[in-house]
């Protein structure tokens, strides 16, 4: 084989234009000539090496752009709404940033986005509307581990915690916006009085008109949680279709996850017998004002004075491992914990290191097993 | 290189949330290859500020439709590309030039002396390699590792084939990996010889 055709592929790879073909055959090139590993190492090394970043010169430029932008008279800025005005620069302020990380850390986006085509074989006879509901279903989902970002025909953006599912059906956007939700999703929904948008999920049914909130129902977990942290929301739950809870910007509404409930019964405090509802205040975070219920969107996992029963179902999709902990007391701890970065064993570390109860942890391929 | 879903996202925030701060960071992260570009053609520096400036500016008033550009670098470089040529023609300057006498600044080839144990001399030796590059190369060069573009991209922005595009490519790499070939063997002749 040529010198040249090696020197090629060896462009293309580190291009990052090789095919799979094309990285094959390199790779057979390179185990016959070992002697050029050095060179193509090195090679790589300085195609990816960058520079220290220095924004001055940029900054300075930007100042200037932004002049020239004024002289021609060109509207800049996001036009505010007045009743909003301070939520909506907060928030404006902060999402950005947060997304911008999330890119930045190198997204590892599992979604697969499809749309599925129904066909029915009695087409001629079925109800017309109902087939029309079935014609076209668009379904996102992310596995365990993984996170998206969707943005849904109006324009409305919902972020897609790990093992999760989001379905709407073509006529989403005509009269009404429904979607349908399994896990954890963020939504900011654009503002559409004449739509609204509504979130069916197995425990509750969450209905806005424009606004940013956040729901988390995994079918696995104890309860459903409602977190609304600007504009107003109406949630029903399915077993009392007939009730309709308001929630106030940064009111946060926990429901039980079980069917056929028939008790109804309001409970403000948490230590008593399991509610079936509680309404909570979103607890901000006093250092820089984050909810902890945003903080996934941000690639952060936070748990707040949780059990580590419940930590662990978390860390379990957030990390897709599967965590046992043999400890009953150990299930009871209540831990406190921010990540971001870190590997699965790096964060339990870090909360083994912070918990005032030792415990111990041992990793074996997929699994996690926790004891004292 | 630019991450190009980075990229795509700032342009749709810019689009929907009609974002300030994505905005600041297309600007802050594009500008400086943009400007370089600009000035290959232009050949001075005010001259492809205000060009790029005058993308920006576009961008900003077309907010709307930027979810529809699917590549995004390619868009804005064929843009900088068109404004430059139509200012020269406009200004009568000069017959707009050949792509292969763009002039181009030097590409970044930054080494981190630490993690590539390489000698001072063997970096001496590969900067001075991409700089003997003939113009077009170089452009090619620059463009593909410092700014990010695809093969394909590259090809359409300056109306040659891919093939041309890998060819020169491929060029610039091997006179790269020679300088580090011929480091490999004396260094081994040193270690023979103790």
């Amino acid at each position: 084989m040529s010198q040249e055709r090696f020197w090629i592929l060896l462009t293309r790879k580190i291009a990052g234009e090789a095919s799979p073909e094309d990285l094959t055959e390199f790779e057979q090139l390179m185990q016959q000539h070992p002697e050029w590993q050095f060179a193509s190492q090195n090679l790589e090394d300085i195609w990816n090496a960058k520079p220290p970043v220095d924004l001055t010169e940029e900054e300075d430029a930007y100042m200037l752009h932004l002049h020239r932008l004024q002289e021609k008279n060109i509207p800049f800025g996001r036009p505010i709404e007045p009743e909003e005005e301070a939520a909506v620069f907060e928030l404006s302020a902060t999402a950005s940033r947060k997304r911008l990380r999330w890119l930045v850390a190198g997204l590892t986006v599992a979604a697969s986005l499809a749309a599925v085509l129904f066909f029915n074989p009695f087409s001629g006879k079925t109800d017309a509307a109902q087939a029309k509901q079935l014609a076209n279903v668009n379904e996102i989902s992310t596995r365990l581990g993984s996170k998206t970002r969707i943005q849904l025909p109006d324009g409305s953006i919902v972020w897609l915690n790990a093992g999760s599912k989001l379905t709407y059906d073509k006529e989403y956007n005509q009269d009404d916006r429904q979607v349908t939700l399994t896990g954890e999703g963020f939504f900011d929904v654009i503002k559409d009085p004449a739509k609204p948008f509504l979130v069916h999920t197995s425990t509750v049914e969450v209905r806005v008109l424009g606004t940013v909130f956040n729901v988390k129902a995994y079918p696995e977990d104890k309860t459903t949680e409602t977190s609304l942290i600007r504009g107003s929301l109406e949630v029903s739950i399915k077993s009392r279709p007939l009730d309709k809870i308001i929630l106030a910007s940064n009111e946060k509404l926990v429901v039980e996850n079980k069917k056929d409930t028939a008790k109804t019964a309001w409970k403000a405090d948490d230590e008593m017998d399991p509610p079936l509802m509680t309404l909570n205040q979103l607890k901000r975070n006093s250092r820089d004002s984050s909810i902890n219920e945003m903080q996934w969107t941000e690639n952060k996992l936070v748990f707040d004075n949780e059990p580590f029963a419940d930590i662990a179902v978390k860390m379990e999709r957030w990390f897709a491992v599967e965590i046992e902990i043999s400890d009953w007391a150990l299930q009871q701890k209540r831990l406190t914990g921010t990540f971001e970065r870190e590997s699965v064993e790096q964060a339990l570390e870090g909360l083994a290191y912070a918990s005032t109860t030792p415990f111990i942890f041992k990793r074996s391929g997929n699994k996690i097993i926790i004891h004292r | 290189m630019k991450d190009v879903l980075h990229i795509k996202w700032l342009l749709e925030q810019v689009a929907l949330q009609q974002s300030e701060e994505a905005y600041k960071k297309l600007f802050l992260l594009l500008h400086k290859p943009l400007c370089q570009f600009a000035f290959g053609i232009l050949k001075s520096n005010d001259h492809a500020q205000e060009v790029v400036s005058d993308v920006f500016i576009h961008i900003w008033e077309h907010k709307t439709k930027l979810p529809a550009i699917e590549s995004p670098l390619i868009y804005l470089y064929k843009a900088v590309k068109n404004r430059a040529l139509n200012s020269i023609a406009k200004e009568r300057r000069q017959q707009a030039l050949d792509a292969g006498e763009w002039l181009v600044p030097m590409p970044s080839v930054y080494f981190d002396p630490e993690k590539l144990m390489m000698t001072e001399e063997l970096m001496q030796k590969l900067q001075q390699a991409v700089e003997d590059l003939p113009g077009r190369c170089r452009l090619i060069f620059k463009l593909i590792k410092d700014d990010g573009l695809k093969y394909k991209e590259v090809a359409e922005l300056l109306q040659i084939s891919v093939k041309t595009v890998e060819a020169q490519m491929t060029i610039a790499m091997r006179r790269l990996g020679k300088c580090m070939q011929m480091e490999v063997s004396s260094f081994n002749v040193r270690i023979s010889k103790k």
